[in-house]
């Protein structure tokens, strides 16, 4: 007896193995990234009463921000991309400002800290060099959901806490800290909150007409396709903190506390 | 950047630190706050803002690939040489998107001749699935525009994005193949430089109008 309860543990682990044979089988996870989803995603603003509950694929993504160290060995290989050499149109006047120089970190870019003031354009091309590309905002939301040991942290006011004191936190002066510190949430990805924002391939759309209407024909106007609906939760503003930062941004913008990560279909295989 | 005034630029984002100065401490945002309203559509053009636009990176420094009503291929730079009015839209958007044509037809009508003649007109589609160069064809037909200077085109998704991102127009799929999208119309001049827009629908024209009119 004691020698079977001694092996349950094991054989658990086989059944669990067995479980996840049966299931449509994918390619082995790409280096640095951990599996995300499937999952519900709830957007805070709706684009119509069908979409208040959003069905995300599982995908790929990267557990850690893109570093500096990370960011560096890119622009080596892909010079257009260096800040002496980028062109206006794709970055603005503070892309990479905090580095020494071109091809040099210095001492306000720490190695191993998330690469920021890097554009939409520049993010993007980096994602495309790795043979990946920016999260969606759904993505990126479903993951962000998740607390340390669930997959959706939003009903525990402590996890919900930390995220909103992050959010209120003045920028700090000086370099940010080092990627992968904090504990990595339910689906293993480190700095989802805490460290930066997040650039995410379809930013700034999120804002619905619905919640413009009294903001007069202009601001109602600038956005169709959507019968619109109210916001749920408004309790959640740690989202709506993302909603209005992301739709304040444009794709040539850079700042000192947005960085990004890369993501990659999850495809299925025969 | 040059326009930048005009972007929809949230009180909350600014109060939280997270704007491009960042290096400033910015003040603690609280829980209670609301969110803001974003600010009315802006000015669409400050004429004295012309000479910032004359140095405004070109947009044709990107060859971002297209195929047009006829199903040629063919890259944004394309257009170069004249005055172009750009805007992105999806051909299958009953509502909305037929009030972009409207709001370009009407800056056409109020242009001198001359400034009529020289101008060029593109509306490209995010929807490259459905929006193939015979439904794009079949939309400049209906909806009666001069063949020789408007052109209907298609992006793939990742040109659209680059696009998109170039022109300031935001936009996501929905699942039920619609999208919801916001609506501008961009100005470049000959050399692909952002001269004016127009954001939103059914607004005054008159600015670009008076753009396209000072040009000649």
């Amino acid at each position: 007896m004691r020698f079977w309860s001694r092996l349950m543990p094991a054989a658990a682990v086989c059944v669990l193995t067995a479980a996840a044979g049966a299931a449509p089988r994918t390619a082995v996870a790409p280096p640095g990234m951990s599996r995300v989803g499937p999952g519900i995603y709830r957007p805070l603003y709706p684009a119509s009463a069908a979409e208040k509950e959003v069905p995300v694929k599982a995908f790929w993504l990267d557990e850690r921000l893109v570093t500096n160290r990370d960011y560096l060995t890119f622009v080596g290989k892909s010079p257009a991309w260096r800040r002496d050499q980028v062109k206006r149109l794709l970055a603005d006047e503070g892309y990479l400002a905090h580095w020494e120089s071109a091809k040099a970190l210095g001492s306000e870019a720490r190695p191993s800290s998330p690469v920021t003031r890097v554009s939409w354009f520049a993010a993007k091309a980096y994602c495309a060099e790795r043979g990946a590309r920016l999260p969606t905002e759904r993505e990126w939301e479903l993951a962000a959901l998740a607390g340390e040991t669930v997959a959706d942290g939003s009903g525990d006011p402590r996890w919900v806490g930390r995220i909103l004191a992050f959010y209120g936190e003045p920028a700090r002066r000086g370099a940010l800290g080092d990627v992968g510190r904090a504990k990595p949430n339910f689906w293993g990805i480190y700095d989802m909150h805490g460290l930066v924002w997040e650039w995410i391939s379809d930013f700034g759309a999120s804002l619905v007409a619905s919640d413009s209407r009294e903001k007069g024909d202009a601001e109602r106007n600038r956005f169709c396709g959507a019968s619109g609906a109210d916001a749920q939760n408004p309790s959640d503003y740690a989202a709506f903190m993302r909603v209005a930062y992301r739709s304040s941004l444009e794709a040539p913008y850079t700042t000192a506390r947005l960085g990004f990560r890369c993501a990659r279909d999850v495809e299925a295989a025969r | 950047m040059t326009y930048r005034y005009l972007i929809l630029l949230f009180a909350l984002a600014a109060t939280i630190g997270c704007t491009r100065h960042a290096s400033q401490p910015a003040p603690r945002a609280h829980a209670t706050v609301a969110l803001p309203l974003p600010v009315p559509t802006a000015d669409p053009l400050v004429l004295g803002q012309a000479a910032a636009a004359r140095s405004a990176p070109s947009l044709y420094e990107l060859p971002i690939p297209l195929v047009d009503e006829h199903g040629v291929a063919r890259t944004l730079d394309s257009f170069r040489g004249r005055p172009l009015l750009i805007s992105m839209f999806y051909g299958s958007c009953a509502a909305a998107c037929p009030l972009i044509t409207s709001d370009l037809k009407r800056i056409e009508q109020k242009l001198p001749a001359s400034a009529r003649a020289a101008v060029r007109i593109a509306m490209v589609s995010f929807d490259p699935a459905r929006d193939t160069p015979a439904v794009l064809a079949q939309l400049k037909r209906e909806r009666g525009v001069d063949s020789a200077r408007w052109t209907f085109a298609s992006a793939s998704d990742d040109a659209a994005r680059d696009l998109a991102g170039l022109l300031g127009i935001r936009y996501r799929r929905l699942d039920n193949g619609a999208y919801f999208h916001s609506s501008a119309i961009v100005l470049l001049d000959a050399e692909g430089r952002p001269q004016a827009r127009l954001d939103g629908l059914g607004n005054d024209v008159t600015p670009i109008v008076s753009a396209l009119t000072l040009r000649n």
